[in-house]
């Protein structure tokens, strides 16, 4: 950047140099001027006398006593060697049309000056406030006028039916949800305040009361269902800024999966068009999946049928071709829509179809024996056991 | 052989190098008199300007001189307006002619310009032909 404080000091200089050139300026006129004025000044008590005593310079260092006659005779130098002999007091006409000049270039000098002044002042605001900011940043309020997000909002979707641009249908709205969300609503109106302040605050309590949720749930899961458990979904708890919980194991496929939270900006949420509306669609998505995606370890040892992504991409060609859009998705419902939109729990939901998944709620029954595919694939001494043993318990004990 | 054709082709574009670089320095020069020569034409103009105000304002019959070397030479106010306003008109003239040789004299020195810069790359690859040729 620019906001240097050594690019501003070397123009301050600059100002600092140019003022003073014309303060010399000043002074040379005001001088000028002063001697005009001594000159009219001795021009009128020239004629007082017929003939001055005076002290007449003699070379470069010496005077001379002597005579000043014709005291009423001055002999005026017009410029360009032009001589006009004139009386005392048109002398004194003549020094002050010259003084006037003077005057006026003295005036225009003094406005420059001023102009160099204010601008010198501007660039030290300016450059007090540029290097606050290279170092603090710059803080960017945007206000919130409810109606007039309303009629954008209109606009915007008019246009898009105009261009015949497909939405996906609406998520459902967050207060179908528990009470974690009846406090979204709470969060929305406040945002329709327009306090950026406020929906911090209220995002921040969202936030922690989606953790202490998940963290819940994790411990009810952790209890339940420790084979089915997948690296992810401990990961997708623990990840910092996800935003996303998601729907954990818990997969009732016909249900929609409302739990992708979103962060949403106060110019989109609009006061008038309440939850039922699409909301999402102008709502910005951070969307974070997994930085080390679905991967299961020691797949080798356990010998499920399961695969181990290393990328997204991997996932893609797993699940046929459905490729993450390069646009955060949006969560959508379980079982996965229309192949274009990228959701990991669609991964998880569409393996997990393959697999006996237990009931929500109770433990698990089946043996981990049945959930596998190949049955020959685990070590003998995984085999056995009706016993709830974690997968991944076992192997790192054997590790 | 090759080699004795390129240093040869080397040593004219140096020479020609050369030429053109000291026709460049006395357009310069040229240049830096009609700048000086113009800004005294100019304050001659202002002068004279001066004096013709300072002339309409003396009444008839008012004593002048004009200094001519060391002599002050009685002169009429008539005749002296009269000179004023001739040498004002003349060097009006003349400061323009030499704005117009101003003009000339830089364009004739970016043309050189130019022309320097592109000798100058020619000789370039001339000397990397010679370098090369010589290995």
């Amino acid at each position: 950047s620019q906001a240097k404080p050594e690019n501003f000091s070397r123009l301050q200089q600059e100002h600092a140099r140019a003022l003073k050139g014309s303060q010399e300026t000043i002074k040379k006129w005001e001088q000028f001027k002063y001697d005009y004025e001594v000159l009219q000044a001795r021009l009128h008590t020239l004629p007082d006398k017929l003939t001055h005593d005076i002290m007449v310079p003699f070379g470069q260092f010496g005077f001379m006593r002597g005579h000043l006659y014709h005291t009423n005779e001055v002999m005026v130098l017009l410029g360009d060697n032009w001589f006009a002999q004139r009386t005392a007091k048109q002398a004194v006409e003549i020094a002050e049309h010259r003084k006037k000049y003077v005057c006026e270039m003295l005036e225009k000098e003094k406005k420059v000056m001023e102009d160099l002044q204010a601008r010198s002042s501007f660039v030290s605001e300016l450059s007090a406030a540029a290097l606050q900011v290279a170092r603090d940043g710059f803080e960017i309020r945007e206000e919130y006028d409810a109606e007039e997000e309303a009629r954008r909002k209109e606009s915007k979707r008019r246009e898009r039916e105009r261009r015949g641009i497909v939405v996906p249908p609406p998520r459902p709205a967050f207060p179908r949800q528990t009470g974690v969300l009846s406090k979204g609503q709470g969060e929305e109106r406040k945002r329709e305040e327009g306090e950026e302040r406020e929906m911090k605050e209220g995002e921040n309590q969202r936030e922690m009361e989606l953790w202490a949720a998940l963290e819940k749930k994790e411990a009810e899961e952790e209890e339940k269902r420790e084979e089915g458990e997948k690296e992810e979904e401990e990961e997708g708890g623990k990840e910092e800024e996800e935003k996303e919980l998601k729907g954990r194991g818990s997969v009732e496929r016909g249900k929609t999966h409302q739990a992708v939270a979103t962060i949403t900006f106060s110019h989109t949420a609009g006061p008038d068009t309440g939850p039922s509306v699409r909301q999402h669609k102008s709502h910005t998505h951070i969307y974070i999946m997994s930085i080390n995606p679905i991967i299961i370890q020691d797949v080798s040892t356990s010998g499920v049928e399961e695969l181990v992504y290393s990328t997204p991409g991997d996932i893609a060609r797993c699940h046929g071709g459905v490729a993450p859009p390069r646009e955060t998705g949006e969560g959508e419902e379980g079982g996965g829509k229309r192949g274009v939109r990228w959701d990991p729990n669609l991964v998880r939901h569409q393996q997990e179809k393959s697999v006996a998944t237990p009931a929500d709620v109770e433990p698990l029954q089946v043996p981990i024996s049945q959930l596998v595919r190949e049955k020959d694939s685990l070590p003998p001494n995984q085999q056995v056991s009706s016993r709830k043993v974690s997968k991944f318990k076992l192997s790192r004990s054997s590790n | 052989m090759s080699n004795k054709a390129a240093v040869q082709a080397l040593q004219a574009k140096e020479k020609v190098m050369q030429d053109e670089i000291e026709r460049f320095k006395k357009l310069q020069k040229e240049l830096q008199k009609f700048t000086a020569s113009r800004m005294q034409l100019d304050t001659q103009v202002n002068e004279n300007k001066t004096v013709k105000e300072e002339l309409d304002r003396l009444e008839e019959g008012a004593v002048l001189y004009k200094l001519v070397g060391p002599v002050l030479v009685k002169q009429e106010l008539s005749e002296a307006k009269l000179t004023v306003e001739k040498r004002l008109t003349y060097i009006t003239k003349e400061s323009e002619r030499y704005a117009d040789m101003i003009k000339e004299t830089q364009r004739t020195i970016e043309q050189g310009t130019e022309k320097l810069g592109r000798l100058q790359q020619d000789y370039q690859q001339a000397l990397m032909k010679v370098s090369s040729a010589g290995r």
